[in-house]
């Protein structure tokens, strides 16, 4: 399984499968969804996969993916911030992939924080949804994160130690 | 013809979502509930009982969670709004709207059509194996979370239904890799040996 344009259309495929299909409804009209898992497991397998160009391979697929969900999902005005957000996160997720200890938690720290920063920058300036709509999606969107990192990092651990990839 | 058939239904797709989802009609439940009996007879008509049941099935738990927290956050008349509920109920209409409108459209979209874009052989590839792919590997995802459900792993540990997504995530990369290493090796067999009848 060391193909990386297939690796990264199955990293498409995934986050926009679990991204759609696991979600709850949030006040500013957004939804709660765990497609992070899948976004931080697709970073972290591409930039297993290949560091440096993993990272742009990341940036691609993981921002896709989830775009791709919010279109088929009917949620298609995030689309553009979705990219923008989970490509980042991805992104961050593949190069920490390439480090260990401190500096790989420390760049996933980053990737969630600028998926919450991304969305709460865009969110705030659109008018159906107001500052007061995007503070109201920061709690969610940091348990997104968090729980992105963490199950996303011991699920790209428990498939690198297959040997798969 | 292709390119107009492909265009014809990003217009109606777009038509859709201008006046439907960001548009006059957005708050119309009559109209939205037209609409929705429009589309799942469409379906009927396309996938039979069995497949708009699942379609329905699949998009189901978002809507009863939408009514939920429409009674909720109405319950608490959080942010000052008290119209919570009559939100929800409107987008527990115009998300299956939404849902059923985009797949049956780009559904629509055969693989013969895929074949005769004008793009480059690499992307109308890429669009192939990428169509094929979500295709098949949709049911996998419920399939591998009811069979990590049954799994007896994850029962003692804390947070169980996390680490329970945590693997139906790698289960479900797994497979969505190895079929779309099978359609790509297919794919490319079949530029390579077959031919037209002259």
């Amino acid at each position: 399984m060391k193909n990386m344009r297939i690796a990264a259309l199955s990293v498409v495929v995934l986050t926009c499968l679990v991204t759609m299909f696991i979600r709850i409804p949030l006040p500013s009209r957004g939804y709660f969804n765990v497609g992070d898992v899948a976004v931080v497991f697709g970073g972290l397998l591409l930039g297993f996969m290949q560091p440096r160009q993993g990272i742009w391979w990341a940036l691609g697929a993981c921002g896709l993916g989830s775009a791709l969900a919010d279109i088929l999902g009917g949620f298609a005005v995030f689309a553009p911030l979705t990219l923008i957000a989970k490509a980042a996160e991805g992104g961050l997720a593949a190069m920490a992939a390439s480090h260990l200890g401190a500096i790989r938690s420390v760049l996933l720290f980053l990737g969630g924080l600028a998926m919450v920063l991304v969305y709460f920058m865009g969110e705030a300036l659109m008018p159906n949804i107001g500052l007061q709509g995007a503070v109201a999606e920061i709690p969610a969107n940091l348990i997104q994160a968090a729980g992105g990192a963490i199950g996303g990092y011991f699920a790209a651990m428990a498939l690198k130690k297959t040997g798969l990839i | 013809m292709v390119m107009g058939k492909v265009l014809g239904l990003l217009i109606l797709i777009l038509a859709y979502f201008a006046w439907f989802v960001f548009g006059p009609w957005y708050d119309h439940l009559s109209l939205q509930g037209i609409v929705f009996t429009t589309l799942v007879v469409s379906s009927l008509i396309r996938h039979g009982w069995s497949g708009t049941l699942r379609s329905l099935w699949i998009i189901f738990p978002f809507v009863l969670t939408l009514i939920f927290f429409g009674i909720i956050f109405d319950w608490f008349q959080l942010m000052g709004r008290s119209d919570w509920l009559n939100d929800s109920l409107v987008k527990a209409v115009v998300f299956p709207n939404s849902f059923l409108v985009t797949k049956l459209c780009l559904e629509s979209i055969s693989f013969r059509d895929l074949i005769a874009l004008p793009v480059s052989q690499k992307t109308r590839r890429s669009m192939i194996i990428l169509k094929a792919v979500m295709g098949k590997c949709t049911p996998l995802l419920f399939r591998f979370r009811f069979f990590m459900s049954l799994s007896p792993h994850f029962h003692n540990q804390r947070w169980p239904q996390f680490w329970r997504l945590c693997a139906v995530v790698m289960a479900l990369y797994i497979s969505i890799y190895r079929q779309a290493e099978q359609t790509r090796d297919l794919y490319d067999h079949r530029q390579t040996f077959l031919r037209e009848k002259p």
